[in-house]
């Protein structure tokens, strides 16, 4: 993963960041590709900002490497300097000044003449819609419009890297929405994205996904195969016009392709396959060979909140399970621990395909419906785990394979 | 009873969060304090009620009976006058005292008190060179005491003259009093208490404006997060800072034609220098009042504990440029801290251009623009540290 590769824009090798006796990041070894969206989820204090910090150069690692643009970010030149945007966590523009001031200002930190960043200054408002505010201050302005004003200026100098620390952090579902449309539109341009949030579901948008808890990736892939990590392969709903039969349900079960089926309090028969891809032609095969009215069968896809509880919790049940073997089973052996996510969405949150609750990740066999099962939320009592607050403008597309 | 005890809860919270938030500011706590009582106790270890002794030369022929006579009672008025030397260079002895070596110079006329033994009253004369009144009138005061005890003295001499003819021969009106004093000022001009005050107003004021905006700065930009951008961005610690400082010189450079002209027109203050040498001393302040500002900037941690520390610096300047008190009142260890202080450089500059009309004092401009160019490489040191990786 540290190997270079001329696609490779930034890579940490081993890389640690400690603030006297607390550990920041501990042991960070990845590498990430230009012209993507390079996503970071996890909970405050997980060591996001610690990462884009150690990325930008102001923070030295305490131990390893780190390259971007290859080269270590301490001995960053004005060129490697001039080629990254960089947004801050908090609002960090000047209150004082107007909305254009604060561009101007932006534009000539970077050496930007009047005369060629007046048109940028224009296009890059009408991108984040505050051209009809120009004048205003800044410290007149809601904070979603400073938002958009400081991801404005981050962009002035046209840099090749955006360093966003939760751009979208306190500010409402739509807008949050067009941060992202913005996003994908300038990774289509070329760029490259690293951008932190606490909005899980934001995982989504990203090309790559890392999932940061306690200053440790715990995962670093695309969003699909963070979903397929966390619950053990692609889950799939299925839904009968007649009522699915317990024999036809273990049946199911059976085949070669399954690795878990379990029947939702709805009446969904939720299937666990390793790639719904390939899984589902063979299953409307399997169902039209007996005859079986479907009334749809899609895949599902699970909150990023689902997902993302998941994968810390196998890490933790991982780190429990390597300090004390015999006292706790391991969370690949328990099927049933799943209803930890039940508990951490709200009624709100529980549309019907995308309420259910993490699922087993054990060889196939039959799920009683668990939905009344007392929870055992082993994240609850864990430090890292602080509930993020949920978007509720996003939820992943499901894919839909009509009957 | 329970509305007296909501009340009691609320206000033991406020009390709890005051005393936790001021005692969180150890910094402050300690510039609110210790910074005045210091320059209190300073100030009180340095003030004497006495000022030193005017250094003054005597001018009269060579031999001259009356100036041996009186360089050989002078231990008499040793606490108001030092003496220096006798001259008959009169010349010189204006040289000095225009040179600010000397404070007091006395002109005995020829052949004296054979003036007075032919039954004539002698007049002395006094030369100082002061802008402050309350020094000139302190000196004024120092020649009355001089010339009486020379009066006296001649009295004793004539009494013990063996020649009693000669004596009788003299009136009583001289005999009392056969020398009698004319006080002059070098300076050529009258000047009014409030105009002596005021170049040392200007220069304070500009000195406590400038301190205090550049002051708050920097830590306000750290305060609010911006250095974090700088330090991301191409911006070098010697960038900012000189931007800054061109900013704020412009902007000090402006207040100060603001000032000078309500004053000059408004207040019809007596101007007799050169405008041009007045700038000069104008941007070494500024310069320098910057520098200072930055130097705050750097070592606060909030805005408080900077305005608090610009108002420690003022409070200092007041009390130990010259402003407030003659720093001849001070005694030297404590009078020298006054080196160290950029509006004493620039208040008597600008009274010796603004009032006495003299060119611009080079010694005293290099060493405020010395003041001001090393506060300004401390300022961009430590802004490098600030701004450098963690």
């Amino acid at each position: 993963m540290t190997e270079a590769n001329h696609s490779e824009l930034i890579s940490f090798d081993h890389v640690s960041k400690s603030f006297g006796d607390f550990i920041a990041t501990q042991d960070l070894s990845f590498s990430l590709p230009k012209g993507k969206i390079i996503g970071l989820i996890g909970p405050s204090g997980s060591g996001k900002t610690t990462t884009i910090r150690l990325l930008t150069g102001i923070y030295h690692p305490s131990e390893g490497r780190i390259k971007v643009f290859d080269k270590s970010p301490s001995d960053f030149t004005t060129k490697e300097k001039a080629k990254i945007g960089y947004l801050t966590q908090h609002f960090t523009l000047f209150p004082d000044l107007s909305i254009a001031s604060n561009m101007n200002f932006a534009a000539s930190m970077y050496g930007q003449g009047i005369l060629r960043r007046r048109k940028k200054i224009d296009q890059l408002l009408d991108l984040v819609e505050l051209q009809e505010h120009r004048n205003k201050l800044a410290k007149k302005i809601s904070g979603g419009m400073q938002r958009r004003l400081q991801l404005a200026s981050t962009l002035i100098h046209d840099p090749e890297l955006l360093l966003l620390d939760e751009p979208t952090a306190g500010i409402d579902p739509i807008l949050r929405r067009k941060f992202w449309d913005y996003f994908e539109m300038l990774r289509d341009e070329g760029k490259t994205l690293f951008v932190t949030t606490q909005y899980v579901n934001e995982a989504s948008y990203c090309d790559l996904v890392g999932v940061l808890a306690d200053g440790k990736l715990l995962e670093l892939c695309e969003p699909q195969e963070l979903r397929r990590i966390a619950f053990g392969g692609e889950k799939l709903n299925l839904r009968t016009i007649d009522r699915f039969t317990e024999a036809q349900l273990a049946e199911l079960a059976e085949l070669d392709i399954i690795k878990n089926v379990r029947r939702m309090d709805d009446g969904t028969i939720r299937i666990l396959v390793d790639h719904a891809a390939t899984a589902l032609p063979e299953l409307m095969s399997w169902l039209q060979d007996r005859s079986v009215p479907v009334e749809s069968l899609q895949e599902y896809q699970p909150p990023f909140d689902d997902v993302f509880v998941e994968v810390v919790e196998r890490h933790l049940a991982k780190e429990a399970d390597q300090d004390s073997p015999d006292e706790l089973e391991p969370a690949e052996t328990e099927p049933e621990d799943d209803t930890m996510s039940e508990e951490a969405m709200t009624p709100a949150e529980a549309e019907p395909d995308q309420a259910s609750p993490s699922e087993d990740t054990a060889p196939a066999h039959i799920d009683e419906p668990s939905t009344t099962e007392e929870p055992k939320n082993r994240l609850s009592n864990h430090p890292i785990f602080e509930k993020p607050d949920r978007p509720a403008s996003h939820q992943p597309t499901d894919e839909e394979v009509s009957s | 009873m329970k509305t007296f005890g909501s009340f009691l809860v609320r206000l033991s919270s406020f009390f709890r969060k005051e005393v936790v938030e001021v005692l969180r500011q150890p910094k402050l706590v300690l510039t609110l304090i210790l910074g005045p009582f210091l320059i209190l106790l300073l100030f009180g270890l340095g003030y004497t009620n006495q000022q030193d002794p005017a250094r003054t030369i005597i001018v009269a022929e060579p031999d001259n009976e009356l100036a041996n006579e009186i360089v050989s009672q002078i231990d008499q008025v040793e606490s108001m006058i030092d003496y220096v030397m006798t001259t008959d260079d009169k010349d010189e002895m204006m040289r000095q005292l225009t040179n600010d070596q000397i404070d007091l110079g006395l002109v005995i006329p020829e052949d004296a008190m054979e003036t007075v033994q032919s039954d004539e009253k002698v007049e002395l004369e006094y030369y100082q060179n002061q802008l402050d009144p309350n020094q000139a009138t302190y000196l004024g005061y120092t020649a009355t005491q001089l010339t009486q005890i020379i009066n006296r003295q001649t009295l004793l001499t004539l009494g013990r003259e063996s020649d009693l003819e000669s004596v009788t021969n003299i009136s009583p009106e001289v005999m009392t009093e056969p020398f009698t004093h004319r006080y002059y000022s070098v300076t050529g001009i009258e000047i009014e208490p409030t105009d002596f005050m005021t170049p040392g107003v200007l220069v304070l004021l500009l000195q406590h404006m400038m301190t205090t905006l550049a002051a708050l700065s920097i830590v306000r930009e750290v305060g609010a997060g911006t250095m974090e951008l700088y330090r991301v961005s191409p911006l070098k610690s010697g960038e900012i800072l000189f931007s800054k400082y061109v900013t704020y010189m412009i902007l000090g450079s402006l207040i100060a034609a603001a000032l000078s002209a309500a004053t000059y027109f408004g207040l019809g203050f007596p101007m007799h220098g050169d405008w041009l040498h007045v700038v000069y001393v104008y941007l070494a302040v500024l310069f320098t009042s910057i520098g200072i500002g930055f130097f705050i900037s750097m070592v606060s941690k909030t805005d408080t504990e900077a305005v608090q520390l610009a108002m420690i610096a003022l409070l200092f300047s007041v009390f130990f440029s010259g402003f407030f008190i003659d720093l001849r009142y001070l005694n030297p260890p404590i009078r020298y801290i006054s080196y160290a202080i950029p509006a004493a450089y620039g208040k008597d500059m600008l009274q010796a251009i603004m009032l006495r009309g003299a060119s611009i004092d080079f010694n005293s401009l290099y060493i405020l623009l010395g003041i001001g160019a090393g506060l300004f490489l401390l300022a961009i040191v430590l802004l490098h540290q600030k701004m450098k990786r963690e």
